[in-house]
């Protein structure tokens, strides 16, 4: 299945090739156009039968948060630094897997019994450290570079009603879109699915896309945090599980464009598809980027709600993932979503 | 007039990504004075009024139509409202404010199961500890009368106090109506006059990263209000007086105003007599920061109003200053010897 | 009217450089200086509209390069002004803990340069209490009564009063964040006069680094480069915790990381083997905090060669002539060779 393979591919930000060349295998015979740009942003378009310059794009990116090479130590274990926001704390006692070829690792820490004030400490990055059963650094030095990528070990699991594994930000976007491109019927406008690079430091993918093209408005499919757990109060959760995708209205940086919310909204009361709107609003996505780029792209967003993101245990609704596809390929066919960017 | 327009445009209830209607009451207080206006993608209002002369330079003005807010982000089961903010909203200026959802106010409160608690929420406000009450008498009481996702802005009133103004969104409304009067005072002018009326500058300055990308103007000046260091005991390192001229921006956290921008600026206040100040203000930015980089580059800068209170229900200018701004931007895009 | 001798050594160029005064968005006294060393050495100088100096120097072929080296400094600036001559500041990059008994230089609207002290309370009125305490910009002040002061006013630019020299194998003095870069750039467009080289070469001396990048993000707009490197200091002999140590007189660093491309990581990494040009690795987890990051957001790959440098952004800042030589012969190789990938 698309979700479980693109999960499992190891691609933090700068680090997407292989996610690109998975995906672009997969949608090879599906889309009239395909292209990739310098900064490997993947591009699949579906020719409009009339576009009359009208286009969509829809966006997800493929990158996730991971950890990097940064130094060595003297017994040949390894300092790293994150890629993406990652809290230190989700690291330690987890097994890793460091550049290239995927040699595996560990991120230990100190044994509870020889922790006297340190007991109270959180993980901070310069304690963080990866040990890969090298003694010394010379021999570490032979099969580690420093710059190399270490992703988090995390074999997808399906469950009865969830999904279990690392990287639904944003794999479960880049899934659904292959998804809608699949299944689309034919629309007058083009719809531009862009796999984008690089959003996790910073949405520094998405804007190059724009020099290919100036869609008329933009839909961001995204992996977003859920928090529904005792630990933090109901009026503070984001998102919860089961309730269907969530709706973006205000995002750090962007206040999403009001016509498109309203046909969002509308398009999933159309087709009975039960949602919810994201109960916070800190976090940015890509629409933040467009809508500052050359001459601003307006744009929609909606999300898969997803516990724990950032970590190597993640864990989404199968019924939150079905109902966020039939909205996207509803979205993708309503040509009012193109519509109500006139006048 | 200028009062009454300003009046007009600091009562319309527009935050962020609602800015619609204080753009309608924008085009309606402009009708006559200007060649064109179109709304850009983003929704930026862009008007415009062509140069009679044969080597028109472009001048772009920008002052933003959105002020800042609240958005619902749940209704909780007794009818009670919580919220996130638009823009930079301290939660301390929220303490017992009056808001406003449509057509629905509403007070807000903080939360505080004990003395202590209370008292450490005031300490440490958030938006974590707080909620408006919109006199619900249940959920759904609530429900029918304001939704989650729904904007919404201060309630507050205009007052003249002496020689001040005092109102919400002084910030940015008194640059809309500063851009307004400029236009109506426009006569055979050599130069192109371009009127951006920017969304969400509150936000991240969105709407002036792209507003001047298709218009490519030579110069670009927002105007925006600055802070003030003339009341009891406030920031002993900057030095901005209400009454004493609008200010010419130096610097901020988000740009240096290009050297060409200030030195227009000054010739132009200096032979006119108008009186203006220096500006370097510790934090805070303004749309300057979006024209710098647009596309090849603008040179860009930022003439300011000094306002007490920004960000707080009433926000106060003083007269002479936003007259004086009038006067200043009316000469400088009159000039085309630069 | 500036110098145009072709050739011009590395030290007297930085050292003439390090003492001009440059804060973002001022950059008028570089750019004429950096203007002087250049021409000769391209075919067309521009400056465009955010104060940034190119200097195109054509090639055989299609492509076009573009590298960058930044022109400002870190700097502070007059937020207030006493009447009895002392001057409230605001710091531009600046660790206020380093500025205690700092001699500065004052610009003022008029041109005119006025000598000031960053004041600080002598040992003898201090309590043990404020002994402790660690100087932020709310306690410092300029002492500018010296002499006549009446032409300051807020927004005036004040510079360290600091000349560079020279001293064991080491040179030091204000600014070689970046000015160094510069003159690596000068140094291999000075090597480029021999060379036939395929691609058009776009050298950037940009404005407003400090604040954000903001010179080079419009540069690469225009310019639209097919790739594209940016030349910075970074921190030589200091340690960064959980990094790997790079070291003042062990070559260049060549930047690694998501912001830059693999691609032209790995065409220095062998045109540094090639040519015996000792480089260092600099890992980048995030934004690089320099040219290449607003370059990149431009859609265009971006390397990184830096020169590693220590006590970043203070008045002495250290580097080796050493490193500043071998970052232009890596950058003049790597030009030289330049062609699009087929």
């Amino acid at each position: 299945m698309d979700l479980q393979a693109l999960c499992e591919i190891n691609g933090a930000s700068g680090n997407e090739e292989k996610v690109r060349e998975w995906i672009q295998n997969r949608v090879q015979g599906m889309a009239d156009h395909l292209t990739q740009d310098p900064v490997g942003n993947l591009v699949a378009t579906k020719r409009g039968k009339n576009p009359a310059g009208k286009s969509l794009l829809v966006m997800a990116h493929m990158d996730e948060v991971g950890l990097m090479v940064t130094g060595y130590e003297e017994d040949g274990r390894l300092s790293v630094m994150p890629v993406g926001g990652v809290d230190p704390r989700v690291l330690p006692g987890k097994k890793v897997v460091v550049g290239k070829d995927a040699l595996p690792g560990v991120i230990g820490y100190k044994a509870i019994h020889l922790q006297r004030e340190d007991f109270s400490t959180p993980p901070k990055w310069e304690n963080i450290r990866v040990e890969m059963g090298f003694g010394k650094k010379e021999d570490c030095k032979k099969k580690v570079k420093i710059g190399d990528y270490v992703h988090f070990y995390s074999p997808f699991e399906e469950l009865p009603r969830r999904f279990l594994g690392k990287a639904f930000d944003d794999r479960g976007g880049c899934a659904l879109l292959i998804h809608a491109l699949e299944k689309m019927s034919p629309v007058d406008y083009d719809v531009h699915f862009a796999f984008v690079v690089q959003e996790e430091i910073g949405l520094r993918g998405s804007g190059a896309v724009l020099k290919q093209f100036r869609p008329t408005c933009a839909l961001i499919v995204e992996g977003t945090t859920a928090g529904d757990n005792p630990e933090l109060e109901k009026a503070r959760w984001s998102t919860i599980l089961d309730q269907g995708p969530a709706i973006s209205y205000l995002q750090g940086g962007y206040a999403l464009d009001t016509r498109l919310l309203d046909v969002i909204l509308g398009t999933a009361r159309e087709h009975a598809i039960p949602f919810q709107m994201k109960g916070r609003t800190v976090g940015g996505t890509d629409a933040s980027r467009l809508a500052r780029t050359y001459s601003g792209i307006p744009g929609g967003g909606i999300n898969i709600p997803s516990r724990y993101i950032h970590s190597p245990a993640s864990v989404i609704s199968k019924k939150d993932y079905e109902n966020t596809g039939k909205l996207l390929l509803a979205l993708v066919q309503n040509k009012k979503y193109l519509d109500v960017m006139e006048g | 007039m200028l009062k009454e327009t300003l009046q007009r445009l600091t009562a319309i209830s527009a935050p962020s990504g609602r800015e619609k209607p204080v753009q309608q009451a924008i085009l309606q207080e402009l009708e006559g004075v200007i060649d064109g206006h179109r709304l850009d993608p983003v929704g930026n209002l862009v008007v415009w009024k062509e140069g009679k002369g044969t080597h028109p330079k472009k001048i772009l003005l920008d002052g933003h139509s959105d002020e800042i807010g609240l958005v619902i982000t749940r209704i909780d089961e007794k009818g009670f409202l919580r919220v996130d903010p638009v823009g930079g909203v301290n939660p301390l200026t929220l303490l017992g404010t009056m808001v406003r959802f449509g057509d629905y106010p509403g007070v807000v409160a903080f939360e505080g199961e004990t003395s202590e608690e209370l008292s450490k929420n005031f300490k440490h406000p958030s938006y974590d500890i707080l909620f408006v009450d919109i006199g619900a008498t249940s959920k759904e009481d609530a429900e029918n009368k304001v939704q989650v996702g729904q904007f919404g802005t201060y309630v507050s009133s205009f007052w003249e106090m002496g020689p001040m103004w005092v109102s919400k969104s002084q910030d940015d409304r008194v640059a809309c109506a500063i851009i307004i009067e400029v236009f109506r005072g426009l006569k055979a002018c050599e130069n192109t006059v371009y009127g951006v009326f920017s969304v969400q500058e509150e936000v991240g300055l969105v709407g002036s990263s792209v507003a001047a990308f298709d218009i490519h103007p030579d110069i670009a000046i927002a105007i925006d209000v600055t802070a003030n260091s003339d009341t009891p005991k406030t920031f002993k390192r900057m030095d901005l007086q209400l009454g004493k001229g609008p200010t010419i921006k130096i610097k901020d956290r988000a740009s240096i105003s290009d050297a060409k921008i200030v030195d227009l600026l000054e010739s132009t206040a200096k032979q006119n007599q108008i009186p203006f100040q220096f500006e370097v203000l510790l934090f805070g930015g303004t749309n300057a920061a979006g024209y710098q980089v647009t596309g090849p580059g603008i040179p860009s800068g930022t003439l300011s109003i000094p306002c007490r209170y920004v960000h707080s229900p009433h926000e106060m200018v003083h007269q002479s200053d936003v007259e004086n701004a009038i006067r200043l931007l009316s000469k400088v895009v009159a000039r085309s010897d630069w | 009217m500036m110098q145009t001798k072709t050739n011009l050594e590395a030290k007297e160029m930085l050292f003439a450089l390090s003492q001009a005064f440059g804060p973002p968005g001022r950059e008028k006294a570089i750019r004429e200086l950096v203007r002087g060393f250049v021409s000769g050495l391209c075919d067309q100088i521009e400056e465009d509209a955010s104060g940034n100096l190119v200097a195109v120097k054509k090639g055989y072929s299609t492509e076009k390069v573009m590298f960058s080296s930044h022109m400002d400094e870190v700097s502070l600036l007059v937020s207030r002004v006493h009447p009895e001559g002392y001057l409230r500041i605001h710091g531009i990059g600046v660790d206020p803990k380093i500025l205690p008994s700092q001699r500065v230089h004052i610009h003022t609207r008029s041109g005119e340069v006025l000598r000031g002290v960053v004041g600080m309370l002598a040992p003898h009125l201090q309590t043990a209490e404020s002994r402790k305490k660690v100087a932020t910009f709310d306690d410092l002040f300029v002492d500018v009564s010296m002499a006549d002061f009446s032409s300051v006013s807020v927004g005036d630019f004040i510079t360290f009063d600091s000349e560079p020299f020279e001293m064991e194998n080491v040179w030091v003095g204000k600014t070689f964040d970046d000015r160094a870069c510069c003159v690596a750039s000068i140094l291999a467009l000075q090597k480029l006069q021999h060379v036939e080289h395929p691609a058009t070469v776009y050298a950037v001396f940009s404005s407003r680094e400090e604040i954000g990048a903001m010179g080079a993000k419009t540069a690469a707009h225009w310019i639209q480069p097919d790739v594209a490197i940016a030349l910075d200091a970074t921190h030589g002999n200091d340690f960064s915790p959980g990094y790997e140590k790079i070291e003042v007189g062990k070559g260049p660093a060549i930047g690694f990381g998501p912001v830059l491309s693999p691609d032209i990581f790995a065409q220095l990494q062998s045109v540094a083997s090639q040519n015996n040009i000792p480089y260092q690795f600099e890992a980048c987890p995030g934004r690089t905090g320099t040219d290449a990051d607003q370059i990149q957001l431009e859609g265009i790959r971006c390397g990184l060669i830096s020169v590693p440098l220590r006590y970043m952004h203070t008045p002495f800042e250290m580097i080796q002539e050493k490193d500043l030589k071998e970052a232009a012969r890596l950058l003049s190789s790597w030009v030289s060779q330049y062609r699009k990938e087929r």
